[in-house]
This record gives structure tokens, sequence and C-alpha cells, in this order.
């Protein structure tokens, strides 16, 4: 069996530690708040409206990171990430703008809801949007924690990795 | 009046009545884009009826004249199969179409500003010159001189008149150049062309477009149109690209307001043009701070200068975007900014009522 990079070692402690840092931070919380926690690469972010041992209700999911290069980043995500439903595609890519917008495939959307993922040269937010007769309102979601840490670990991750 | 005139009303008044019946499906449809002439715009009637002879009752009696023997019959072509549509194309003028749309969505009249100060050089046949091209010759005046030249040479005579011009009596037609106050305005369009402004979106700016254009040019003797994309920069570009273009970058909507600007500073005097800036989005802007950017465009440069400024918002599959609640935040008791949502194709109508209903 091929011994394992180093790097890869590395990204795989990082992630850990996030997942851990994250539940210690949730455990931790009483009633709706907004957990952080640090790692190399940046901040990770969750505003939270519940949580319990299984599962976690969230308005919006920050994530540090270094990204510089947008194409790629637009590119990359969509495949992914799974930890959301529905598959997402750019909508804006702006590298003079150190940015990109995607969003969940119209095709995806149900109940005309759909998420948002804006990625700026210093980390990701995620946020899920409702539209009611043509307004678009910011909605809340539950994942479990474990879709948590997967969705964060998968926008953490380097794009080079790919 | 001859009858034929009267039928001619008759019927105009038929096809303007059917417009307007239907004037919300051509808003809606675009169908009228691209039928648009220098003066008139084709228009396709669905029900109309055709005036047909109708016949009476049988009558006793028989008539016959004289006839020739025809010739063979010739090879037809063979029938189609599928029904035939009775689509009936009538032309009606730009003016007449703008003063429907007038009438159905009760648009006040614009009340230009600025035309005192804006003149045009007009060519008028007022004057009479002794020497000019044969063709502008004045018969009338040429006569009549020569009438007075022979009465005062005493070689006209009453009994026989005869009048006969000599080259010196020849006068004609001759033009002045008078200074006319004329009224002009320039329209902008600015189009968000991002990622997320997708192809029915442009459509309906598009559609949008030709109305606004169509009530302006009635409004106005001359309409200069300018046209400006953009996503995260912005430049001008004709009137084709303007509704074929589509990019991917992310929205700057400052880019467009300061292009906007120069082209104004540049070519159209304030106190010569009346200027409508048309701004069409969906209202994703990219950041906070660029929308900050843009109110103080509007505020400190764009809304002292111009007649009106619009802003229509699309929403797309995604919704509607932040950028018309920022500017409603901002400019709500400001006369000279008009806002419309357009949620799809059927609230074209209401749309356009709401930017051109000021009466600015």
């Amino acid at each position: 069996m091929e011994p394992k990079s180093p790097a890869k070692t590395g990204l795989q402690e990082s992630s850990t530690k996030v997942s851990n840092d994250l539940d210690k931070a949730l455990d931790a919380l009483e009633g709706p708040g907004v957990i952080e926690v640090r790692e190399v690469g940046g901040k990770t972010r969750v505003e939270v409206v519940e949580s319990d041992r299984l599962g976690v209700r969230v308005r919006g999911v920050h994530v540090g990171h270094n990204a510089r290069d947008m194409r790629r980043v637009a590119e990359v995500l969509p495949d992914r990430i799974h930890a959301l439903p529905g598959k997402l595609m750019p909508v804006e890519v702006a590298p003079i703008l150190g940015g990109a917008t995607l969003r969940t495939r119209p095709e995806d959307m149900r109940r005309e809801r759909f998420f948002e993922v804006k990625v700026r040269e210093d980390g990701t937010d995620i946020r899920r949007y409702q539209i009611s007769a043509g307004e678009r309102k910011s909605k809340e979601w539950t994942l479990t924690r474990e879709q948590l840490h997967d969705l964060v670990d998968e926008v953490r991750r380097p794009i080079d990795d790919e | 009046m001859l009858n034929i005139d009267r039928d001619l009303g008759r019927f105009k008044r038929i096809v303007k009545g059917q417009v307007r019946k239907d004037l919300r499906k051509y808003m809606s449809s675009g169908e009228l884009i691209g039928r648009k002439g220098k003066e008139t715009v084709s228009i396709p009637l669905h029900k109309i009826g055709i005036p047909r002879l109708r016949f009476g009752e049988n009558k006793e009696g028989m008539g016959q004249g004289e006839g020739e023997e025809g010739s063979d019959p010739g090879q037809g072509q063979k029938a189609g199969e599928a029904e035939g549509e009775h689509l009936l194309e009538v032309e009606i003028t730009v003016q007449e179409l703008a003063e429907i749309m007038a009438e159905e969505l009760e648009l006040p009249r614009i009340e230009p500003k600025g035309t005192q100060s804006a003149k045009t050089a007009k060519h008028k046949y007022k004057g009479i010159a002794t020497e000019g091209p044969e063709s502008l010759r004045h018969n009338q005046r040429t006569f009549k001189r020569a009438l007075k030249r022979q009465i005062s040479a005493g070689t006209f005579s009453p009994k026989r008149p005869v009048v006969i011009p000599i080259k010196a009596d020849r006068r004609y037609r001759s033009f002045v150049v008078e200074q006319e106050p004329r009224s002009s305005a320039v329209i902008v369009y600015m189009m968000d062309v991002s990622g997320s402004m997708g192809k029915e979106q442009k459509e309906i700016v598009r559609s949008q477009a030709f109305w606004i254009d169509t009530w302006l040019r009635h409004n106005y003797d001359n309409v200069d149109a300018r046209f400006v994309i953009h996503d995260a920069a912005a430049r001008e570009v004709d009137r084709d690209t303007f509704f074929r273009t589509r990019e991917s970058g992310g929205t700057l909507i400052s880019s467009a307001y300061k292009l906007c600007m120069e082209i104004l500073k540049k070519d159209y005097p304030v106190d010569d043009w009346n200027i409508y800036p048309f701004h069409f989005s969906d209202g994703d802007n990219w950041s906070q701070s660029d929308t900050r950017t843009c109110m103080k465009l509007l505020k400190d440069e764009m809304l002292p200068i111009v007649n009106q400024f619009s802003y229509a918002q699309v929403d797309s599959q995604y919704g509607s975007g932040q950028f018309i609640k920022d500017l409603k935040e901002n400019f709500a008791d400001h006369e000279e900014v008009a806002l419309s949502r357009v949620a799809n194709r059927d609230a074209i109508l209401d749309s356009i009522r709401e930017l051109l209903g000021r009466g600015k």
C-alpha cells in the first residue's frame, strides 16, 4: 500500500480537528447563536438556529480559506459539494473582482428554494433562499452534524487538491 | 367626403381598436419588435373581419352578357394540407402606435425642459429671388411681374390679354434659414449582462426598450439613443450588441453609471438635452460597497441633470435582487426616480406605465 503524502495526512488531520472543534462548539451552545472555529487557512463560522446531538439547523455557514483562481473554483465546487441537496452551477465568475457566485441549478430547485454559495478570496458564504412572490428571503436549513462536517471540509479543501 | 374615405376612416378606427385591445399581448410577446420601420410599424391582426359581399335571396329572372371562349386551364400547384391562418398585416404609424399606448396606459404627455435654448436651423421656402433653378420657378409671381411690366410699357391689351414673360420677369422661390426651438432627448439604455441575467430577462428588456423608444420619439423631435452594457466593467455598444451580449462576470452597477455620466458630460449639454437614463438589471449587485457608490453617483451627479432616471428590475428564476430595495430606501421621495419591478412578460405593460407615467 502506497504511503499517504505528508500534505494529505496534514489535511486529514486538520479536517478532523475542525470537525471535532465544531462538535465541541455546538455542544457548548445553548439556543441560537454563532459558533466559530479557527484553523490554519481561516475561520469557520456557523449561524446556528438550533442544534442537538444529531443535527443542526443553520441560517448560514462561512468557511475561511484562501482561493485565488476563481474560474477553477467555479469549475470544481459544483462537483465537489455533496452536502447540499441539488447540484450547484456557477452564475457569476469574476476573477477581476476576486469572486464567484454559485447557485442551485434551476432544475434542482424544490419549492422555489435554492442555495447560494458566494466564494471570495478569503472565504465562502453558504446560504439558502426561498422565493416568495418574487422576493428572495433567507431561509435556514437542517443538516446532520456529519453533513455539516462534510460541507465545511468540501469548501475548505484546496482546489489544487483535485 | 367620398365613400372610400369614410370606409378607410372606419377601417382605421377598427384597426386601432383592435390594437388597443391586444396591446398587453403585443407588449408581452414582443411581437412588434423587428416590425418597426422608420415611420411605420407593421402589425399582424388575428381577428378582424374582412369586408365581403353578402348575397340576398335569389329572385326570378336571369341575365347573360357577351362572352369569349376561355383558354385551356393550366397546371396548378397542389393544394396544401394544413389549415390556413388568417392574419391581416396592417401598417400604422409609430405616432399612432404611441398614441394608442398613451391612451391605454393613460400616459401624460412629457413636458420637455431646456427646449428654449436648443435651436435647430430649418430651411423654409418663404422668400422670392430673381435667380434660381427652373425647378423652383414661381409661375404666379413670374406672370404677375410680366403683367406689371406689360401694363407699364403699354403693351398689354385687355381685349387681347396675352402676357408673355421674358427672362427678367422670372421669379424663383428662395429659402430662408430660420432658427427654431427644438426638443431633443437622449436615452441612455444600460443593461446588466452578467451571468445572472438570462435570455428571458433580456427579451423582457428588449420589449421594454421598444416601447420606451416609441413613446419618447413620439414626444421629442430629435431622439438619440446610446447603449451601455456592463458586468464588472461597462462599455458602450450598438443596439444589436446591446440585446445579444451575455457575459459570465459579476455585476458592478457603478461601472455603468460612471460610463453613462461620461457620455452625458461629453456629448449632451444639460441645457440643450432632455436626458433619460434607463437601467435594467436583476438587482444582484456584487457588493454593498458598490451599491453605496451607485447611490452617491446618482445623488450627486446623475439626478441633478436628468429629466428622469428609470430603473427596471427584471426577476430571474432566482427571484428579485436587492438593488431596487436600496434605491427605494434612498430615493423614495425623489420625483425624478422611477422604479419598477418586472416579474415576467405579462408585467411589461404595468412596468411601462410605472416608468413613463410621470410626464417627465
